[in-house]
């Protein structure tokens, strides 16, 4: 499908990021380089050039130049190249939406089916965790997290998450949405546990686990990968927006969200800064839902019926 | 009806003390974490440490903690800020509360009327051009950051096309009521609009789904076979069933919004509302304000569960006798 | 019975012009992308006025297609519909939805299989009742509401002043379904179309709802069209009977001609599956094969692969003949039917292959000289063929009208001579009454038990028949097992050691 097609190559081209920053375009995206100079229209000239308009203070950064060796965006405010930034940018938002995705489906996979199967106490304690949870305004959570567990990293133990780590915001986020993968898990599980084969394997004598991956985990196992790519969406808005208030991803990292905020202040001058990554998450998380209905279309034949595109 | 009701606002009260647990572990009970820091704000000397650890108990047990937290913020009322010194909370909280309310409102009626009628013509046309024309539409409001979006529509009304087309946009801000409605909704056009994008794609999208599935029922061939009008069967019958879905999903939008979940939103366009309050009290480790604020919307978002499971169960009739 | 006593006048049609309703040539096919699916393939019939048609088929013979595109229901847009169905004389196909819906509910109603589901959730059965009167009626809500409490009472609901009220989930099964008929009535529709009324429902029950449709059928005056695929609700139920496969009408007729005396080799293996309860070792006989797939239809007769009696003839469609008033569309000899079914009958599936497939040759002495089509080589018939070690002429001639079994089985329900013999009575086959009547062929008979001449209608010149594909040297038919078509259901085989020629069922 055409939405899987466009979502491949926007992971590949993220992959190849440093493919492009060190062959062709010669650049290191990450430390400031507020003295560079880079060409434009052959000729040589900085990339942060000083204010014509108004008092002439200040340094603006240039424009897209549009030209795929040399700023092809244009620079940011720390004189840095765009488009190279926003390739490294995207192997972070994508590893960030992906890592959690997968951490969501598989905790959400695990406490759904477990609170499903077993009924009685383990369910109710079970939902009930998921609905305070949900209760939570999803980035009101995620923010308490972030802002708790940011400032000085998380210590369990002997398990030492830096602050400064990506796995912060990828287990934050993944935690904030398992209810919502979950809930509907366990309604399935529910009414599959009812249903004629579970209770025949019942009753010649399988084991609980047994009956969980032989019999449970196939019938489940299309709604959870209907999910993924919709979750892998959302963890990748939620992370541009904890980066976007600066509490997701950290610098030096740099992810789709810390460039749009990086480009707030330019906003008016250069939007390309700030629109650019913007555009790419839409356009990344389009795709993904696109790929979530055909999946679903494809995985459920009844849903055919109702999905149109 | 009544026993049901009962049994809601229990389960509900339960939750709100889980989610106040919750909140006091969280900012006060993480491993490695010094609360009386954090409550005492970025710049804090020793001596307002001392009151602090003093004022909260934090000499005390975890429980005691707790309580006492919880007769600061609910009993007493007076628990203050302590960045903003001697700022009260639910006062703060109490004023930004309308702003939101605004907010909220005004967008939650767009985002209805354009979810509702976005889903209804696609069932109605499904399989014609204006079908995919609305999903894709909808699937693109869903994937757009609002922030973005909202910093986009700002470039755009306030800078770009300010002196040609949107010169009558007014800068970033919240004009209250009481200085006259047409500003008030002047102020607030773009974020409603900004707000309700999202949500009416969502809407859209889930609600063409049920269409189109209540539409292969057997009732709605009945129906036909009655001799009813595609469109009453569309409305009367189709969007009737479909609509219990839709209203609970939009209990728990609109109670969550209200409970400050459109901070971004706010904080984009300048709105001085709950979201914003607790944006800027994140910004500044304003640990007092966060759980009010915390509170708040937690309150909101577990009162609209209650009340949608009740509408819920007065709309279906089938799930009155649980 | 209908009142209306069938008369072949004005063409193809028993009913005075015109009928109730009147199908001619119905095709409707849907467009795939695997290919055209041809659900409906010519089907031809007539209802006419207060009487009760039964449609049955299997599963996938088109019998619901066709009552959904007679009412428009049919909303897929690869659809294709052709023909013409004639309500009262006014063409049905090609209205505009707008003038179908004046008929829908109205004039033409139509009930369906699952009760459980047919109503809306969220509405009272009153108010839908209401909604019916309300959308082909100027009454006001309170005369719709009267109207449908006494509707409801009319078919039998408990306190039905209380029940309008009620949700569609407060009633079971059958009442629900009483109260969907009651919603079908509403309007006094003259025609009537249930779809597999009471299929989803138990036995009881479904006998209670029969009686109501009957009792209400001749209260209201409207006919009914009962699609099923259960013979014995057609038995229950129905005057006239259509045997529909693969989209087309293989058997016409009415019902205690279809039942006694099937001639077509489908209603043979129909009617063979329904059980008998006073026999004593019965082993239900199934038709092998599949139900052919409406994309993949044969070019000749669709049912020939999993026909018993198939020859080179059936490589042609044949036709459903013209005249008569029990008609069906097969190439077979018409005379020659009861004993062909009979030695369909007689096939044990596994003892069979070991024996010569003979067919009972001193049947035939009885009904050589019922023919009098030239060229049939029935003469040739007792030649070269071995008979069997035990006649069954005298088997054939045993069954009456009036067997006891028979008086019990129509106690039952089951109405007609659904033949099946009981085992070891009468040894080798099954028991064809027709066959009496072969000795005495009766050219005239309008039964279609004789042989098959065209019926003479006053004033309407004799067209001539299509080609009959004549002698082959295939003929007589060699009756064995369907062959390399479908493979046939597999054999059963109960390890008991069958006797030569011993009945199957």
């Amino acid at each position: 499908m055409g939405a899987l097609a466009v979502l491949v190559l926007v992971i590949v081209i993220c992959l190849l990021a440093p493919v492009y920053a060190g062959s062709v375009a010669h650049v290191d995206p990450f430390p400031s380089n507020l003295q560079g100079t880079t060409i434009v229209h052959g000729k040589v000239t900085p990339v942060l050039q000083s204010n014509h308009q108004g008092l002439g203070l200040g340094v603006t950064p240039i424009g897209p130049t549009w030209d795929i060796h040399h700023y092809f965006l244009g620079a940011d405010n720390q004189g840095r190249d765009v488009f190279a930034r926003l390739l490294y940018g995207g192997r972070t938002s994508l590893l960030i939406g992906s890592t959690s995705a997968l951490l969501c489906c598989v905790l959400a996979a695990l406490l759904g089916l477990m609170a499903g199967y077993f009924g009685g106490p383990i369910d109710w304690v079970l939902s009930r965790l998921f609905d305070i949870v949900w209760a939570f305004p999803i980035y009101l959570l995620a923010i308490s997290l972030s802002v708790v567990l940011l400032t000085s990293g998380l210590q369990i133990g002997f398990i030492h998450i830096g602050a400064g780590s990506l796995l912060l915001p990828i287990i934050i986020i993944a935690i904030v949405y398992v209810p919502y993968v979950a809930r509907p898990l366990r309604g399935l599980v529910l009414s599959l546990r009812e249903r004629e084969f579970i209770q025949a394997a019942i009753g010649v004598g399988a084991s609980d686990w047994r009956i969980l991956r032989r019999e449970i985990l196939p019938n489940a196992l299309p709604s959870v990968i209907v999910f993924f790519p919709l979750m892998v969406a959302l963890g990748m808005l939620t992370e541009s927006a904890l980066s976007f208030l600066s509490i997701g991803v950290q610098p030096p990292n740099a992810s789709w969200g810390t460039i749009i905020n990086d480009g707030l202040g330019l906003l008016y001058t250069r939007p390309t800064v700030a629109i650019a990554p913007g555009l790419m998450i839409v356009i990344t998380a389009v795709s993904l839902n696109l790929l979530g209905d055909g999946v679903r279309d494809a995985l459920d034949p009844k849903a055919k019926l109702r999905g149109s595109i | 009806m009544l026993s049901f009701v009962a049994r809601r606002v229990l389960a509900a009260v339960l939750v709100l003390f889980a989610i106040s647990v919750l909140v006091f572990l969280i900012f006060f009970a993480t491993p490695g974490v010094d609360p009386a820091a954090r409550i005492a704000g970025r710049s804090a000397t020793p001596q307002i440490l001392a009151q602090v650890r003093h004022e909260f108990g934090l000499d005390r047990p975890l429980p005691i903690r707790y309580a006492l937290l919880m007769e600061h913020l609910f009993i007493k009322r007076d628990l203050t800020s302590y960045v903003n010194i001697g700022d009260k909370v639910v006062p703060q909280i109490m004023n930004a509360a309308p702003v939101t309310l605004s907010l909220v409102i005004g967008a939650a009626v767009i985002w209805l009327v354009a979810g509702i009628a976005g889903g209804v013509v696609a069932a109605r046309f499904r399989g014609r051009l204006i079908d995919p024309i609305i999903m894709l539409a909808g699937i693109s409001a869903i994937s757009v950051p609002a922030y973005w979006l909202g910093e986009v529509v700002n470039l755009i009304t306030e800078s770009r096309l300010h002196s040609s087309v949107f010169s009558w946009v007014p800068a970033a801000g919240y004009v209250p009521m009481s200085q006259g409605v047409g500003q008030w909704a002047l102020h607030l056009l773009f974020p409603w609009l900004t707000l309700a994008a999202l949500y009416a794609g969502i809407y859209a999208r889930v609600l063409r789904a049920e269409l189109v599935t209540a539409l292969g029922e057997d009732y709605v061939r009945t129906a036909r076979a009655k001799g009813l009008s595609e469109r009453r069967i569309l409305i009367r019958h189709a969007l009737r069933c479909s609509l219990i879905s839709i209203v609970s999903l939009f209990g728990l939008d609109f109670g969550s919004l209200v409970g400050g979940a459109a901070l971004l939103t706010e904080v984009v366009f300048g709105l001085p509302g709950v979201g914003q309050l607790t944006y800027t009290s994140l910004q500044d480790l304003d640990l007092p304000v966060i759980m009010g604020c915390v509170m708040y919307a937690a309150f909101f978002v577990v009162l609209a569960n209650t009340i949608v499971d009740v509408a819920y169960a007065w709309l279906d009739p089938r799930v009155r006798r649980a | 019975m209908p009142e209306l006593a069938p008369q072949p006048v004005g063409g193809h049609f028993e009913f005075p012009d015109p009928a109730l309703l009147e199908v001619e040539d119905l095709h409707v096919s849907f467009k795939t992308r695997a290919g055209v699916v041809r659900a409906v393939d010519g089907l031809s019939l007539t209802v006419g006025d207060r009487e009760v048609l039964g449609i049955v088929g299997e599963s996938g013979s088109g019998k619901s297609v066709a009552m959904y595109s007679i009412l428009g229901l049919v909303r897929d847009a690869d659809v294709e519909i052709t023909g013409s169905v004639r309500f009262r004389g006014h063409e049905l196909l090609g209205l505009s939805d707008k003038e179908m819906r004046d008929i829908r509910g109205n004039d033409i109603a139509m009930i369906f299989q699952d009760p459980m589901t047919a109503l809306t959730p969220v509405y009272t059965v009153g108010w839908q009742i209401a909604e019916q009167v309300r959308a082909h009626e100027k009454t006001s809500r309170r005369a719709a509401r009267d109207r449908a409490i006494s509707l409801l009472a009319e078919v039998g609901i408990p306190d039905p002043a209380r029940r309008v009220d009620s949700y569609p989930h407060e009633f079971s099964g059958g009442m629900r379904q009483r109260a969907v008929i009651a919603m079908a009535l509403s309007c006094n529709p003259r025609l009537l179309i249930a779809d597999e009324p009471t299929t989803a429902l138990d036995v009881t029950t479904q006998a209670q709802i029969l009686a109501l449709m009957r009792r209400l059928q001749e209260t209201h005056g409207s006919s009914i069209v009962i699609i099923t695929h259960d013979m014995g609700v057609i038995s229950e139920l129905a005057d006239r009977v259509v045997v529909m496969y693969a989209g087309r009408p293989v058997e016409v007729g009415l019902k205690t001609d279809v039942i006694r005396d099937p001639q077509h080799p489908y209603t043979w293996g129909l009617l063979g599956a329904v059980p008998r309860v006073d026999a004593r070792r019965q082993r239900l006989a199934t038709i092998p094969g599949s139900p052919v797939s409406p994309l993949d239809l044969p070019p000749g007769c669709a049912f020939a692969p999993r026909c018993a009696c198939r020859f080179s003839a059936c490589d042609a469609r044949p036709p459903l003949a013209v005249y008569g008033t029990h008609r069906d569309a097969c190439w077979l000899e018409p005379g020659d039917r009861a004993r062909l079914r009979a030695e369909v009958a007689a096939l044990a599936p596994a003892a069979s292959r070991s024996q010569a497939p003979a067919p009972a040759e001193a049947a035939s002495d009885v009904v050589t000289s019922a023919t009098d089509r030239p060229g049939t080589p029935r003469s040739q018939e007792s030649g070269p063929e071995p008979s069997e070690p035990e006649s069954p002429a005298s088997a054939m001639a045993t069954s009456e009208e009036s067997t006891p079994t028979e008086a019990a089985s129509e106690e039952l329900g089951f109405g007609g001579a659904v033949d099946v013999g009981a085992p070891g009575d009468e040894g080798a086959s099954d028991a064809a009454p027709g066959d009496e009547g072969a000795a005495a062929p009766d050219a005239a008979s309008p039964g279609g038990r004789g042989p098959w001449v065209p019926h003479p209608i006053p004033g309407v010149p004799v067209e001539p028949l299509p080609p009959y594909p004549g002698p082959t040297d295939a003929w007589p038919v060699e009756v064995g097992p369907a062959g390399a078509w479908p493979s046939p259901a597999p054999e059963e085989d109960d390890g008991e050691p069958r006797a030569p020629g011993e009945a199957e069922r």
